[in-house]
């Protein structure tokens, strides 16, 4: 960064084309590392030290730059010219992670501290991590297991695989399904347009769940013990419950709403052209050839409100008569 | 690397590539020293560093002066709500909208790029701040349209606004060609647009295909959305979901457009 960083550099010359190093840190750094191209993966120990091992071009070399609590990974390309490197990295568990890659793959394994972890033509895995963790790639799968605290995730062209998290979660696709499974949280919001939509998981009282998908089915697990307010939008899908619903209020045709339970949390399930299933924990997402049965259930509200439509329908009727006559 | 050893590999003038940390000021005392001697006898570099600094501080003017607001939250407000305020009523609070994860990150990390890195992402700032600040101007020309006042592009409806009974039918059909024509968003996307369209050569022609792929993925979303909001225009929802369409295009072309910053 331009004119702050009072840095020092620690250069580590490459031996032919593996480097291998191991340095001490102050508790509560964070590490950097940006690469062009090859893989990086992450594993973590229990020691205040990070262990890089890199294999590359004899003629490149490795810095290691420490700037107050940042750690930074830089690569010396001779003219310039970037050229693969493949990072094995051993961290504290402690220390937060931010990674980036143009042309490989990132994985993460063990951390309890933040991550963040972006690629554009790689796969990206963060097993583990606490607080944070922010996960993208432009062309890759995307796959955040285990994670404890808000997990914000995306992919353009692939899809995403959320499992065992806890803490909020957001997950965004253009052309890719979303699988959440074994979530615990009350704030989770996912979409995509071309894929599919699948969530296993709590819903817990007074929590936010949104679920959207343009072109693809949207699937969520609802326990019997749910308390829910279920909205359910498409323009040309279909609903499906594998569970008896029943509908309150006003129902426009395909955009509705009813109440499961208490109705304290707030379900949005949306899909502009694909079907919307509701399911019981552990039962598969069907294709769509479910049996459902709900049944709609006016409320006195929506029977008054119905019944003016009818009187003003009929007084409308008697009016175009006379006009006739 | 020091440019001693670069020169020992065949560099032709080892001290260009270091012309940005010089400016950074993460330079050792004895490598600043030897550039600082080094530019008192190179005019190229002396040169160059000049550009550099003009660069850094049109970057720097551009971060100091944000634009006022960013344009998607009154753009989505119009969209959801398309009736014209009311004269003299209380303006919202102005909303701040997080850039996506993605975005935010390879944004941070602009001036840590080289000399050519630097200078695309420079541009790519001034193209889209100009344009932002250029719309944020023109909040106030963005409400609806006075009836039969629209012109329509040319692939902006396939369908004939049906209005439902008893509604007012006049302010709903504009409504709907409000939604469908939104200058702003459309100024937006343009810029957005130009500044793909200008960086296309700096990404990687993979990465290009599938950012085309996708953002045709969004504009059938967005031709669909469209269609059915205009057969609907009393659809809440509907008008929510084209709106949401219309993000997605914003948020995949900011990330492909930083995209060609950060690989430049």
């Amino acid at each position: 960064m331009i004119g702050t960083v009072a840095a020092f550099a620690l250069a580590v010359l490459a031996t032919g084309t593996h480097t291998d190093t191991t340095i001490t840190v102050k508790p509560g750094s964070r590490l950097e590392l940006s690469n062009f191209a090859g893989d990086i993966s992450v594993q973590t120990w229990t020691r205040s030290a990070i262990r890089v091992e890199a294999e590359h071009s004899s003629r490149t070399t490795i810095a290691i730059d420490h700037a107050a609590q940042t750690l930074q990974l830089n690569v010396n390309h001779w003219h310039g010219v970037p050229t693969r490197v493949d990072y094995q990295l051993t961290v504290p568990k402690w220390m937060a992670l931010e990674l980036s890659g143009v042309n490989g793959d990132i994985s993460v394994e063990g951390s309890e501290s933040e991550v963040k972890v972006e690629t554009v033509q790689g796969d990206v895995s963060v097993t583990g991590a606490a607080k944070l963790v922010v996960a993208s790639s432009v062309e890759g799968d995307v796959r955040v297991t285990g994670a404890r605290g808000k997990v914000e995730c995306s992919s353009v062209n692939a899809g995403l695989r959320v499992e065992k998290v806890s803490g909020p979660v957001a997950a965004s696709s253009v052309n890719g399904e979303v699988v959440l499974d074994d979530i615990d949280s009350d704030d989770v919001e996912a979409n995509t347009i071309s894929g599919s939509v699948t969530y296993d998981g709590t819903i817990t009282d007074g929590g936010s769940y949104k679920f959207s998908s343009t072109n693809g089915d949207v699937s969520v697990a609802v326990s019997a013990r749910a308390n829910a307010t279920v909205s359910v939008s498409t323009f040309s899908g279909e609903f499906a419950s594998e569970f008896p619903v029943t509908f309150t209020g006003t129902r426009h045709k395909k955009q509705f709403s009813f109440t499961l339970g208490s109705g304290s949390a707030r379900l949005d399930l949306e899909s502009f052209q694909g079907g919307i299933q509701l399911r019981r924990p552990g039962s598969p997402a069907s294709d769509g050839n479910y049996d459902y049965k709900y049944e709609y259930k006016m409320d006195s509200k929506a029977k008054e409100k119905e019944k003016e439509k009818a009187r003003h329908k009929k007084s409308g009727d008697e009016d175009d008569e006379q006009d006739h006559e | 690397m020091t440019p001693d050893i670069e020169r020992e590999r065949g560099g032709d003038d080892p001290w260009v590539d270091r012309l940005s940390e010089y400016l950074d000021g993460e330079l050792i005392p004895e490598e600043r020293g030897a550039l600082e001697a080094h530019l008192v006898a190179c005019d190229s570099c002396a040169e160059t560093l000049d550009e550099l600094r003009s660069v850094v501080s049109r970057a720097h003017a551009l971060e100091d002066a944000p634009p006022a607001e960013d344009l998607w939250p009154g753009i989505a407000r119009q969209i959801a709500n398309p009736l014209p305020a009311k004269v003299g009523a209380t303006a919202e609070p102005r909303e701040v909208v997080r850039l996506p994860a993605a975005g935010r990150w390879w944004w941070a990390r602009r001036f840590e790029l080289g000399v050519p890195q630097l200078a695309a992402a420079a541009v790519l700032l001034v193209a889209l701040s100009a344009g932002a600040m250029w719309l944020a101007l023109r909040g106030t020309a963005l409400s609806p349209a006075p009836t039969g006042g629209f012109s329509r592009p040319p692939d902006a409806l396939t369908a004939t606004p049906t209005t439902a009974p008893g509604s007012d039918g006049g302010v709903n059909a504009t409504a709907s060609l409000a939604v469908v024509t939104n200058p702003r968003y459309d100024a937006s996307i343009a810029s957005l647009e130009q500044a793909l369209a200008d960086g296309r050569g700096r990404l990687d022609p993979k990465t290009l295909r599938v950012i085309e792929q996708n953002l045709r993925i969004i504009d059938r979303a967005l031709t669909e959305a469209r269609q059915a909001v205009a057969a609907d225009p009393n659809n809440t929802w509907l008008r929510s979901h084209l709106a949401a369409t219309m993000k997605r295009k914003v948020d995949l072309l900011r990330t492909a457009t930083l995209l060609t910053a950060a690989q430049g």
